[in-house]
């Protein structure tokens, strides 16, 4: 088994009036790697170039250890993939695509394919078109965990679905890692979905990878810094991630917390930070320059 | 690559049975006239309603953007590029040669079969495989969208050149052009033959079917979804 069941290389896409250049990334095998960032900023493109819906200008892309375009089919056979918008035919119902699609699939059961759609909710001769628009997002998702893959590319995969049924499915999500060969890549900007399910976050801003790391190293090393706005003053620059002033002062995004505590001393407040603080800071924050 | 066209077959069965049914009409068309038209007429006929059953699988999955939910499925764009072609063959090929023996039910229909069956044959498949080579990578390209501009815009360029050919004077040239044409064409099958005639139609057809497979392949792997 292979450490990692994604890597992504040096990997460059342009499209007019936005680039996606040099990206690098990593996703460990066993483990949810949660994809986060504005709109806009890259993520399913990058899903997209994994899955060859669109061809990358250079770098390499190895899932499972394969080339993603000299083992396509392969290399897709073991991947469970939820696009952002499904797009099935309009006339078609759930029966009709689990009898076309499940022959793809060795690892496809017929049977897990209709326990999903019974568990989900799904009415089996509904057609595609008179499904509501969670209900259609949730017949993807029926369709990319029938087949027992190996890596689930889920791209805003809870988008337009209610929060009882996003529990539901990050359970379901969870109760699948438990075999540990399972892997997840999920794209999102409900960061929440993320915040307990995640094991790494990979941030991605106009077409770069900002960071990847564990979970928990965000959760217990960085830390938000709140404060009059002369606290930035104390803060050592390259460990100052984001910046946003507002009325009352200055929230600042450090990747070292206790760091910051020292520096700081008593009468400042460092937070946790939550993955939408890291979002707002990095993405939308102000620059630590103009601020300081 | 069964699998490709066998997913069609089955998301697409509605749409093969409305326009299916229309190739089913054929006979019933052509033979309100007084007088009955050449049997070719009616093996083109037949032979075109069936190559449009195959371009609407394309055009309903370009229409629904679920190109790229097939490009997700465990295959390569070749394999989706080469089922296009082997199911087009398959769909449009086996559902005119359907028509055709159904037709045959009605006293008329055989009728006109007295007459040429073989060239109105050879007709038939030049059609389809013209239309297949012509109107798949059409569509791969651009969608149905961009069939029907490039239909209509074929037509606009068609008037615009008969205008113009009209307005100066060179519409003999256009007509001693087609005729000279249609007499290499003549002049070829005499000294072949028919079987020869046959056989070279059957190979340049093919042959144009390659090339066109060959540059949808080329077409379809840098198309971005």
């Amino acid at each position: 088994m292979e450490d990692n069941v994604l890597e992504i290389r040096g990997v460059h896409k342009s499209y007019p009036g936005f680039t996606m250049r040099d990206v690098d990334l990593v996703v460990p095998t066993g483990h949810v790697t949660g994809l986060i960032g504005p709109n806009g900023a890259g993520k399913t493109t990058l899903v997209k170039l994994v899955m060859n819906l669109i061809t990358r200008e250079a770098g390499e892309i190895d899932v499972f250890g394969l080339d993603n375009l000299l083992h396509e089919a392969e290399v897709k056979a073991r991947i469970g993939f939820v696009y952002d918008e499904p797009n099935f035919p309009h006339d078609v119902n759930a029966r009709d695509l689990g009898r076309a699609i499940g022959p793809f699939y060795r690892g496809w059961s017929g049977e897990r394919y209709r326990r999903l759609l019974g568990e989900f909710g799904i009415p089996v001769r509904k057609r595609f078109k008179a499904l509501s628009k969670g209900m259609q997002m949730k017949l993807a998702l029926a369709i990319a965990l029938a087949h027992d893959a190996d890596l689930l590319l889920m791209d805003e995969p809870t988008a337009g679905l209610d929060l009882e049924f996003r529990r539901d499915l990050l359970e379901h999500l969870a109760a699948i890692l438990e075999d540990e060969r399972k892997s997840v890549l999920f794209s999102t900007h409900v960061t929440s979905d993320l915040e307990r399910f995640a094991d790494f976050i990979t941030l991605i801003r106009d077409g770069e990878i900002v960071f990847s790391l564990p979970t928990s190293d965000l959760r217990d090393a960085w830390g938000v810094v709140k404060g009059a706005a002369d606290v930035l003053a104390r803060l050592d620059a390259p460990d100052v991630r984001g910046v946003r002033t507002g009325p009352h002062g200055v929230e600042a995004l450090v990747a070292n917390a206790s760091l910051a505590r020292t520096k700081c001393g008593p009468g400042v407040v460092i937070d946790r930070p939550s993955l939408d603080d890291v979002l707002v800071l990095m993405t939308r924050g102000d620059s630590y320059v103009e601020s300081h | 690559m069964w699998n490709l066209i066998r997913k069609d077959l089955i998301l697409g069965r509605w749409t093969l049975i409305v326009n299916g049914s229309m190739a089913l009409l054929a006979p019933f068309i052509l033979l309100i006239p007084d007088e009955p038209p050449p049997v070719i007429l009616y093996v083109l006929y037949v032979g075109l309603m069936c190559t449009m059953l195959p371009v609407s699988l394309i055009a309903k999955e370009d229409k629904f953007s679920a190109t790229a939910f097939t490009c997700s499925l465990p295959v390569t764009r070749d394999d989706i590029v080469t089922s296009r072609y082997l199911g087009g063959w398959f769909i449009a090929g086996g559902w005119m040669a359907a028509v055709l023996a159904l037709g045959l039910l009605a006293p008329a229909v055989r009728d006109l079969w007295s007459n040429g069956a073989g060239g109105a044959l050879l007709g038939g498949l030049t059609m389809l495989g013209l239309t297949i080579a012509i109107v798949i990578p059409f569509t791969i390209r651009f969608g149905m969208n961009g069939l029907l501009f490039g239909l209509v815009g074929l037509q606009v360029l068609g008037m615009v050149l008969f205008i113009g050919a009209l307005a100066t004077g060179g519409l003999d040239g256009i007509e001693r052009a087609v005729k000279s044409v249609i007499d290499a064409v003549g002049s070829y099958h005499e000294r072949v033959g028919p079987a020869g005639f046959a056989v070279t139609v059957i190979f340049g057809v093919a042959l144009l079917n390659w090339v066109s497979w060959k540059a949808s392949r080329r077409i379809f792997r840098t198309r971005d979804l």
